[in-house]
């Protein structure tokens, strides 16, 4: 009967989640066999006859610091934002700035990817740059991605601290820097939330990197280098590959680092705000 | 106590300001780029000719429609019966877990459901590049987002409207029904999202269905297509100059129809607050 | 027909661990307004709802005992949306469906199969008739619920259950909500809907209990303490906790 029918559907979807696991880690078997920790050098050189390498580490490495290093920016500027909507703000600048978070929200990354190569790219050559697609120009396009989603979930956390916790703090005298700082711990979940999400999406983001970030495997030592992620490299080259190959394997290592990386960071997002939670209702 | 709040209040506002201003010089420009190709002759009517350099986009907006079209039917009747089964039917425990489980799937990258789709739907299942592989690909991926939208919109009615149904005698069939019409601006919201996303998204199909070019429309569901956002991948990717307008076409269409979408679900929740 | 409409037997109610409702024993005659009441917290909701096994909702909720309608075990029943047909609810607070006044004194109708338009419309007309509503909204029919008062909601809640005909309406505090005007339109319209259907009522207001009802139920902290003729009760309680009660003392 009905409720039998629901709960197939439910069912399958939960099944979903530990078919994608299973296969990337099944697909990934043999080029963990067969290439061991070589699969942590810092070459990657599927292609070459004579000794094919399939190192990660450089694109690992990569992949860190562009998230890192962007993620910080988000994080700050996000929460600026933020503050400023729900302190200072007029409600009509609010409701501008919101709207226009969202739309960005919704702009695909592909389009974001053309604007970094075709209208930042021709900026960064005007400016000296040795190449177009870099380091810089992804995590610039990167920064537009995600701000609209640090920004309206750091918002929604402040705008939900509950207004008695304020008034008690204004009502026993304390400075604005202080009730701004209650808010804030009050807030801390939904913010930690909002900027672990950030990491994420970031650390998993492809069609921006792919197209922007640049395509040389080197490990980044300025702005302006051209580098390529993990996301770029499996987005890049899962298209020709020979089904069933080394290659194809180790392909799928790093689509098992990727979701790993991103269930990992899920989980400690979880087990982080929990505890936050409990920290902040006391 | 003056300097320093007053300098805090400023420096946030300079913040905000430039970040508005970047998003909305952002959006202008990538509009601007392509608007003017809009109205070349044949710009929505024509097949792309010359490496992309001539005509117009047409195979790719159907491509794209057609791929919206099959996400859709499969992806909103499971998704609409995992929602009610979250929802109203499952135990507490067992409907935590399950959303748990959907919240993970969302943010799992989409390149990842491009790679599992590939092995999956292309290989494991013999679907090979088409417009089937692509679409269960893009499904997999719509059916935790729209869950996890649309259960936050069910659970918000009011279980006094579930007790006043049950207590006229309704089925729990029916009682589902009455919850679903209670939410429904909600769930339509969540419905044109997810259709959204699943318009933009250009890993997962990229690699499982979409093609750089094809000389004819899918007809069957075994066919490639090509799409909006993998032409634009493809384009900038791999063309030269006298293509990028194409490209740019594309992309000012994207965003213009993101922005539209968006409008329309703000305004569907200014009409349910009032 | 025999006189008694439900049996309670033995009645032990749980949530969980935590017993709610200790050895109840007591009959409901029919045509009359029975009155359950007492402090907050003695379980006189919870006695309701199991009248209409609306506590099935409730996860943690388990019972003993026997509750027989008309000398059949409701928990052995075949159909239960029917037996909810004839033995209906109504609610604290006003509860009107997100549709038309007409949709929703309709919509009980149109849940068990009856959804001709001409047999409708002169049911809702019924309906709304017999729960004094109708002159009020017969030409906003087609309006939504919502906007009408309060006290107009909670008499087409009242027409919404009258309107699948049943045989026992169950209220649960159906004034407490509402203004003095209102509640006083409601206790004339329930004295009247006694003469034709089996009336329920929990309230916490003595005065109201005192009022209106034939029979009266007095729990305390799930006790069954007292039952029976109202006017008897309210002259010679035979318990001290009863005494206390009508006198204001607890509660």
């Amino acid at each position: 009967m009905f409720v039998l029918f629901t709960s197939v559907a439910a069912v399958l979807v939960a099944a979903a989640l530990f078919a994608i696991v299973f296969f990337i880690f099944s697909e990934s078997l043999r080029a963990i066999r067969e290439v061991g920790w070589g699969l942590f050098s810092p070459n990657w050189y599927p292609v070459w006859e004579l000794e094919p390498e399939f190192g990660v580490r450089t694109m690992l490495l990569n992949s860190l610091i562009l998230t890192v290093w962007t993620s910080v920016w988000v994080w700050i500027v996000g929460l600026a934002v933020a503050l400023y909507l729900h302190k200072y703000a007029r409600d009509r600048e609010k409701q501008v700035v919101l709207r226009i978070l969202e739309y960005v929200s919704g702009v695909p990354s592909v389009v974001f990817g053309l604007f970094g190569v075709l209208i930042l790219g021709d900026l960064f050559l005007r400016a000296g740059a040795w190449t177009a697609q870099n380091f810089l120009n992804a995590s610039i396009v990167l920064t537009i991605l995600t701000l609209p989603f640090m920004t309206s979930l750091t918002f929604q956390s402040i705008e939900k601290v509950p207004s008695h916790i304020v008034d008690g703090a204004v009502a026993l005298g304390a400075k604005d820097i202080h009730v701004l700082l209650v808010e804030l711990k009050y807030a801390a979940p939904g913010i930690v939330n909002a900027m672990l999400g950030v990491f994420n999406r970031i650390f998993g983001e492809t069609m921006i990197v792919l197209m922007v970030a640049g395509g040389a495997n080197v490990l980044v030592r300025s702005f302006f280098d051209p580098i390529r992620p993990l996301t770029a490299t499996l987005g890049s080259e899962i298209g020709e590959v020979a089904v069933g190959s080394l290659h194809y394997s180790a392909l799928f290592f790093i689509a098992l680092l990727v979701l790993s990386g991103c269930l990992i960071l899920n989980v400690l997002t979880n087990v982080i705000c929990r505890r936050l939670e409990r920290w902040v209702k006391g | 106590m003056g300097q320093g709040v007053i300098a805090l209040r400023w420096t946030l506002r300079i913040i905000t300001y430039a970040v508005f201003a970047i998003m909305v010089l952002t959006l202008a420009i990538i509009v601007v780029s392509g608007l003017p190709h809009f109205f070349r002759p044949g710009f929505f009517t024509e097949w792309p000719r010359r490496a992309m350099s001539e005509g117009g986009i047409f195979p790719m907006l159907i491509g794209s429609l057609m791929l919206m079209a099959l996400v859709f039917e499969v992806s909103i009747p499971v998704g609409l019966i995992g929602t009610i089964f979250l929802s109203e039917i499952a135990p507490r425990k067992l409907s935590m877990v399950l959303q748990s489980l959907a919240a993970t799937m969302n943010s799992v990258p989409s390149i990842v459901y491009g790679v599992f789709g590939l092995s999956f739907f292309c290989v494991r299942l013999s679907m090979g590049t088409s417009l089937i592989s692509a679409s269960l690909t893009l499904s997999t991926m719509s059916i935790p987002f729209f869950m996890n939208s649309a259960v936050e919109f069910l659970r918000a009615v009011p279980k006094e409207l579930r007790e006043g149904v049950i207590a006229l005698g309704a089925s729990k069939l029916q009682a589902t029904l009455m919850v679903l019409r209670a939410s429904r601006n909600g769930v339509l919201t969540s419905l044109i999202l997810t259709l959204g996303r699943a318009f933009s998204e250009t890993a997962p199909i990229l690699v499982t269905g979409a093609v750089f070019y094809t000389t004819k429309l899918p007809v069957r569901l075994t066919d490639p297509v090509m799409t909006l956002p993998t032409s634009i991948y493809a384009i900038v990717m791999n063309l030269g100059e006298e293509s990028q307008w194409m490209a740019k076409g594309m992309a000012s269409l994207m965003v213009l129809i993101t922005i539209g979408v968006y409008f329309l679900v703000q305004l569907m929740r200014r009409n349910q607050r009032e | 027909m025999s006189d008694v409409v439900f049996e309670i037997k033995n009645l032990y109610a749980y949530y969980g661990d935590h017993c709610v409702l200790n050895d109840i024993n007591l009959k409901i005659r029919s045509k009359r307004i029975t009155a359950i009441m007492g402090p907050s917290g003695c379980g006189k909701s919870t006695l309701l709802r199991c009248l209409n096994r609306l506590n099935d909702l409730i996860p943690d909720f388990s019972l003993k005992g026997q509750i027989l309608f008309r000398g059949q075990d409701i928990y052995r029943i075949s159909n239960l949306t029917e037996y909810r047909r004839r033995v209906t609810m109504v609610f604290q607070k006003p509860n009107p469906f997100p549709m038309s006044v007409f949709d929703n004194v309709a919509y009980g109708l149109r849940i068990h199969g009856i959804t001709k338009k001409s047999v409708l419309r002169e049911k809702v007309e019924e309906a709304l008739r017999k729960a004094a509503l109708w002159d009020e909204v017969k030409d906003k029919l087609k309006k939504p619920a919502v906007q009408l008062s309060g006290g107009q909601q909670q008499r087409l809640c009242i027409a919404r259950a009258l309107a699948v005909e049943p045989e026992v309406l169950l209220l649960d505090e159906p004034t407490s909500a509402l203004d003095p005007i209102a509640t006083t339109k409601i206790e004339r319209l329930l004295e009247e809907l006694a003469e034709q259907y089996t009336v329920v009522i929990v309230t916490h207001s003595m005065g109201q209990a005192l009022r209106i009802s034939d029979e009266v139920v007095f729990l305390y902290e799930g006790k069954l303490i007292e039952y029976g003729d109202t006017s008897v009760i309210a002259k010679t309680p035979k318990h001290e906790v009863t005494r206390q009660f009508l006198t204001g003392k607890i509660g």
